[in-house]
């Protein structure tokens, strides 16, 4: 009897598990498309295009619960190539919303004891879209022969790069303070090297967000890239293997210029300093160059449709193993931005990016375009301020600028709730320069710093400046006492941009409030950018500016708009490290306080020092509220096509995280 | 004649000369240059450019010299090999630019210009004919409305009777599912389908000029003395208008068509820009705004060629139609 119930409930089992596995089986493991591709023999199996089952990239968080359908193509508008582009990047790292970065293209790393040298794993069994095995050579040639092509070895600077820039991500101070750029060496197919002249905790994280390509198919690029093959390489390494060298001909820039045209006629570039741009930087562009991401461009840039179709060695899963991307083509429609709200609403894209002005358009339209609206999280320290350069070439000025009871006043004077209303339709909220409570570098109290209205106390404070009149001239304005500009009215001029046109109603309303404090504002109205960027480069002869979108996802992995190092920076001016004519701040001063963290943060080699500096950055801000924030929504909105599934709502969208790449597009489907 | 001709040539080189040096001037005097535009959008974007990058790059593209020697390296090359430069903020050859939008444009611009001369003509001559007649009334109301209502704005509105009737708004020339889908039947279907509001609107709005003119021209002729003449001899009042008034009164029209030239390469910019048509003049107006000077500065020469071009020919048009301008030409 016993051994009759064992053999039925054997027999139920293995019953089942054929039924189970033939289920299985039938779940479709690749797009149809590649299947018929497959099956007609003009593309390998499935198992030979992706990497070995211990080293294929399994994605388990971003995996939908359900088992969706391959296909389909998602319409997008055209944002240009820092739209699409992000949305199929393939760092070796990729940084986490945390700020830490997890393995991507790399299988994973180790450091050494000293912090000197990172070993980076790579996939066994990884292909670049045209079916190449990608290996360590890819990222030991791109290093040595596109991004760092010639070094002076005395003053480490990089002088010459295929592709075009080269930042300082690599570089550390060697025993003599000298920055050099790192070592990278081939050790073997799977496995290369980065060795640094002193540790640089966020190496990883700087290749994450900064060089987010460490690689390209060497085999491709050695025709097409510069090269002189009998000259030493500058790193003073003569075994050419490992650093990629190994087979490379010298390419003079008429042959470089000639064999990429030989490739495509969509490589006719005017010399070989923008074929390294284009080709060696900004790739993804342009079609038929392999690459590692889930789609590949196949249109030529004049398309007024970009298509991308997907890459059939794409080497990521689902939980259920099952081939990423779902969806096979991304179509980027170029057309005027105004065109984009009654496109998304008669339903021809699939996916609007907009922000707060227009949220009343989109959210009143979601049922007649059958999307809906998702809110996303955005990083950012403020999205209306109001700079002062304290650079300003003027004394007086800048030392009105430089006075932090004046900045008190300019931020208290100000009536935020009305400008909320008048130009935001209240879809923010009324804050100070500071980030947000939950970001890294928040500070307590920071946001809500001297920004309830009261005009009595800024007219006290302004009241209290020396070198400014209490009384107002018969215009009802402030002047200057004592100097060059004695007896004459306070006017400042705001620059305002010529691509936002909130600006300049921005300004009228500031004019408003600052009349009740006895100031005169002037808009200083540009009516194209390049006006506005020329004076910053200047860096001295610009008075103050509004600005949005400033301050960022970390200060320390980006302190760009917040600490003194760019050449660029509105409140920093000509203090910025970067300028041609760098200013040397006061001895004791707050500015100098400020150059003086980011100098450390540039250069410190210990996780617990950059902190530290990048503390004493948010600090400064907090202490000197260098820029006026007004108002913040940390908010951005998508209108999403209901078809669209597994759609992240509420993620976080930044440049360090990658914008809408940060949804992981790859994981999402269409379910009409 | 051919003096006449060979003089005339002889100017419109000149013309182009002077034209383009003046428009590469044009577009060199706004702040800033191409790099500057090109860094501020990268800096926006989160890439970094310091000043010596910014300075490599100016000399790679001969932004720092000055503006005689830009114009002449520029133009140099047209003349003398063909060559129109490279787009900037392309990164590709200016005639690889055109290549890829001349098509449609030209397709746009030409079925537009038939459009406007097909109903024109015939209107004109109906109005002048049927003087004060509820149709010379009828077609004069439409016409008016079509050159009052500026492009955009009738684009928009026709637009949106297109999406309440089809819920389609009608964007470019294709249907998303017709984008990149191979020629069919249904895609040239779909192609028609998207004209009629481009046609409309850019013709409607030429139309009502020329009918005013055609008009006006036929009642002046029909009101001649050989018309008269003509009626005492007993000729067929439909003989004396279709062969002897109407080839006086198109004479202005004939005039007019070479200056449309021009137009068939730009397309009409703004309507353009609202109704997403892949047209030269789109891309012309990005050029300018990002100072993608080569770009931008052969456009304008070549609408200078084709306004040059046009003026010619509407001579020789003229000269063709009507014998006493001839007859002007030849003692010339």
């Amino acid at each position: 009897m016993n051994k009759r119930v064992m053999s039925l409930l054997l027999m139920i089992c293995v019953i089942f598990s054929v039924f189970a596995g033939s289920v299985y089986a039938d779940i479709e493991k690749e797009s149809p498309i590649l299947a018929e591709q497959v099956a007609a023999g003009t593309l390998p199996a499935l198992e030979d295009r992706i990497p070995t089952e211990a080293d294929v990239f399994v994605e388990t968080e971003y995996s939908p619960e359900e088992t969706p359908s391959y296909g389909g193509t998602i319409r997008t508008n055209n944002g240009g190539m820092w739209y699409f582009g992000p949305n199929a990047e393939e760092p070796l790292f990729r940084l986490l919303d945390n700020g830490t970065v997890e393995p991507n293209v790399a299988k994973g790393y180790d450091l050494s004891d000293d912090g000197l040298v990172y070993t980076i794993h790579l996939r066994e069994g990884m292909k670049w879209s045209d079916g190449t095995p990608f290996t360590a050579t890819d990222c030991v040639y791109y290093y040595n022969y596109v991004l760092v092509t010639d070094v002076d070895n005395e003053t480490g600077k990089v002088t010459k790069s295929n592709a075009g820039r080269y930042y300082n991500w690599y570089q550390t101070a060697d025993e003599n303070g000298v920055m050099r750029p790192a070592q990278v060496r081939y050790v073997d197919d799977q496995t290369f090297t980065i060795t640094l002249y002193s540790p640089k905790p966020t190496l990883l994280q700087a290749i994450a967000i900064d060089n987010k390509w460490m690689f390209c198919p060497k085999e491709w690029y050695k025709d097409i890239m510069v090269n002189d093959a009998s000259a030493p390489h500058w790193s003073g390494e003569s075994d050419l293997k490992l650093i990629g060298g190994e087979g490379l001909p010298t390419i003079t820039e008429e042959q470089a210029l000639a064999n990429a045209l030989a490739k495509s006629e969509l490589y006719n570039f005017e010399n070989a300093a923008k074929l390294g741009d284009q080709l060696g930087y900004r790739y993804w562009q342009y079609a038929g160059r392999p690459t590692l991401r889930p789609w590949n461009i196949v249109s030529p840039l004049t398309d007024q449709t970009l298509v991308f179709v997907r890459n059939p060695y794409y080497w990521k899963v689902d939980k259920d193993g099952r081939q990423l991307p779902y969806i096979d083509t991304f179509e980027y429609v170029t057309m005027d931005a105004s065109l984009y709200a009654q496109e998304k609403i008669a339903g021809n894209l699939d996916l609007v990016r907009f922000d707060s002005s227009e949220f009343p358009i989109y959210k009143s339209s979601e049922a007649i375009g059958n999307y809906r609206v998702t809110t996303d999280i955005v990083p950012y320290w403020s999205n209306v301020s109001l700079e002062f350069n304290q650079s300003y070439k003027d004394p007086q000025y800048r030392e009105l600028f430089a006075n932090l009871d004046f900045r008190h006043a300019i931020s208290i004077a100000a009536d935020r709730d009305e400008i909320n209303e008048i130009i935001y339709n209240g879809m923010m909220t009324p804050a100070q320069f500071a980030a947000s409570e939950g970001m890294g570098d928040y500070i307590e109290g920071a946001p809500e710093k001297w920004i309830e209205f009261n005009v009595e106390e800024a007219n006290a404070l302004l009241d209290g400046i020396d070198g400014i009149s209490k009384e107002l001239n018969s215009d009802g304005y402030r002047t200057f006492v004592g100097g060059e500009h004695d007896g004459q009215p306070i006017t400042i001029e705001i620059e305002t941009r010529a691509d936002a046109p909130n600006d300049a109603q921005l300004v009228a309303l500031l004019a408003k409030y600052y009349k009740a404090i006895g100031l005169q504002i002037v808009e200083s109205n540009n009516t194209d950018n390049n006006t506005r960027n020329e004076k910053y480069y200047a860096g001295d002869i610009y008075m103050a500016a509004v600005n949005s979108s400033q301050g960022g996802f970390s200060v320390m992995l980006r302190p760009d708009s917040v600490a003194a190092n760019r050449n660029n920076c509105a409140f920093v001016g000509k203090y910025g490290l970067e300028h041609a004519d760098a200013l040397t701040p006061e001895p004791g001063s707050a500015m100098e306080e400020l150059v003086n963290a980011t100098k450390t943060l540039l250069s410190a080699s210990t996780l617990e020092d950059m902190q530290a500096a990048a503390k004493r950055i948010a600090q400064s801000h907090f202490d000197n509220t260098w820029v006026i924030g007004f108002l913040s929504s940390n908010k951005t909105f998508d209108a999403v096509a209901n078809r669209v599934h597994n759609y992240r709502d509420g993620f976080v969208s930044c440049d360090e995280l990658r914008f809408l790449g940060n949804t992981r597009p790859y994981s999402w489907f269409i379910q009409d | 004649m051919t003096k006449y001709i060979i003089k005339k040539l002889l100017i419109m080189a000149l013309t182009v000369f002077l034209i383009s040096l003046a428009v590469f001037f044009i577009i060199t005097l706004p702040p800033g240059d191409f790099m500057t535009n090109y860094v501020g959008r990268m800096l926006a974007a989160g890439e970094r450019v310091n000043q010596e990058e910014i300075d490599a790059l100016r000399r790679t593209y001969a932004l720092d010299q000055p503006f005689i020697i830009q114009f002449w390296r520029w133009f140099s090359k047209i003349i003398f090999h063909g060559d129109f430069g490279y787009s900037f903020s392309l990164s590709m050859p200016v005639t690889a630019v055109i290549k890829a939008y001349i098509g449609p444009t030209m397709a746009l611009s030409i079925t537009t210009m038939l459009f406007t001369y097909i109903i024109s003509i015939p209107v004109g001559i109906y109005s002048a004919v049927h003087q004060y007649s509820f149709g010379d009334y009828f077609f004069t109301t439409i016409c008016f409305l079509g050159q009052a209502v500026p492009n955009f704005l009738m684009a928009i509105l026709l637009m949106f009777i297109a999406f309440r009737l089809t819920g389609d708004t009608m964007l470019g020339l294709y249907s998303p599912k017709y984008q990149n889908a191979p020629w069919s039947w249904e895609k040239f279907l779909d192609l028609l389908k998207h004209c009629i509001i481009p046609v409309l609107v850019i013709g409607l709005n030429n139309t009502c000029g020329l009918i005013r003119t055609m008009r006006s021209q036929m009642l002046d002729e029909l009101n001649k003395n050989y018309v008269m003449t003509g009626k005492a001899k007993g000729m067929k009042a439909a003989a004396i208008r279709y062969k002897y008034c109407v080839r006086a009164a198109v004479n202005p029209i004939a005039s007019s068509i070479g200056w449309s030239l021009v137009n068939i390469f730009t397309g009409t910019t703004i309507t353009a820009i609202v109704l997403n048509l892949p047209s030269m003049g789109t891309v012309m107006y990005n050029a300018l705004i990002n100072q993608d000077m080569y770009l931008a500065g052969s456009w304008l020469f070549l609408m200078a060629i084709a306004t040059v071009i046009g003026t010619f020919i509407s001579d020789v048009l003229l000269a063709w139609l009507d014998p006493r301008a001839r007859k002007e030409y030849l003692k010339g």
